[in-house]
């Protein structure tokens, strides 16, 4: 019960801890999208083509131990990887994977990550949900605490005489 | 197309680990409702939790250690807590046994901008590979 435990404020290792999830809803069968998740060509278009990305590697073992390894570039800026391990692998529904992702040599956030896949009248409904490690973001973190003290005497300022 | 929920959280639920989940929901959320100022202001009209945001803007504390100067149960306490939370003033996550609270204020906090873009650049590849589904979809069916 001390704040020792805390997560530091300014020192420059940080993690938070985050968990999001992403739906879509696809107008084709489960198993034409688990196939674009288990084919590595196809998987390549939609996961690392695109937007300016200089692709450096792509390789694919779709397979529960099996890895995927996706290296980009976006102009001349550092190399960002992706380190994949498969853990489990239900065809048709299901996709549980761990993955790494560095920017150069710097991690930037180490997460376990869910596809499920369930089908619905029109198609398939895609759940993606990611429970992460996000590491060491807080450089900043004290111009932060100043620019949230001024944004919360601006709100204080906003509630004299209105309560 | 995103999954909210913990809308209701009671207090032993808020206080127990839960696996961090609280506190994703929270960082979604506060994104949903990032121009949703009308929230922010609705959870500072109250003097108890005006009262924690301003304590947790010197800096972060655990939750009894914000409950110390106040006379009501820590039931209420984490009450306020789960307001400051979804309006995102305030985020909290738990280490061990305890459940620290920190200050959380929309855009500023380039933690938050982190997971954001994560989730952003899930989305496009999703919006990619449904693309790629149409396309495919149109040469086989």
């Amino acid at each position: 019960m001390t704040q020792k435990t805390a997560a530091p404020v300014s020192d420059q290792y940080s993690v938070l801890h985050s968990t999001f999830s992403v739906e879509r809803t696809y107008p084709v069968p489960p198993a034409r999208v688990f196939a674009a998740f288990a084919n590595g060509a196809t998987k390549r278009r939609w996961f690392a083509e695109g937007e300016g990305w200089e692709v450096l590697e792509f390789t694919l073992d779709f397979r529960v131990g099996g890895g995927e390894v996706s290296r980009f570039r976006f102009k001349d800026g550092p190399e960002i990887r992706n380190d994949t391990i498969f853990q489990d692998i239900v065809p048709d529904r299901r996709i549980v994977f761990v993955y790494r992702m560095a920017v150069g040599p710097k991690p930037l956030s180490a997460s376990l990550a869910t596809v499920e896949l369930v089908p619905t009248g029109k198609g398939t409904l895609l759940t993606y949900t990611e429970q992460g490690a996000f590491l060491d973001g807080a450089d900043s973190a004290k111009g932060r605490e100043e620019g949230s003290r001024e944004l919360l005497e601006k709100l204080a300022a906003e509630f004299k005489g209105s309560i | 197309m995103i999954r909210l929920g913990h809308s209701s959280l009671g207090a032993s639920e808020y206080l127990s680990d839960g696996l961090t989940i609280v506190p994703g929901m929270s960082i979604l959320k506060q994104m949903l409702k990032y121009q949703d100022v009308d929230s922010s202001f609705k959870a500072l009209a109250e003097p108890t939790r005006r009262a924690i945001v301003e304590r947790l803007s010197r800096g972060p504390a655990s939750v009894s250690d914000l409950a110390k100067p106040f006379d009501m149960t820590l039931a209420a306490i984490v009450q306020h807590l789960q307001v400051l939370e979804e309006s995102g003033l305030i985020r909290s996550e738990k280490v061990g046994r305890v459940r620290t609270c920190r200050i959380e204020l929309g855009g500023l906090n380039t933690l938050t901008d982190w997971v954001a873009e994560r989730r952003a650049l899930i989305e496009r590849r999703l919006d990619r590979l449904g693309e790629i589904l149409s396309e495919t979809g149109l040469k086989k069916q």
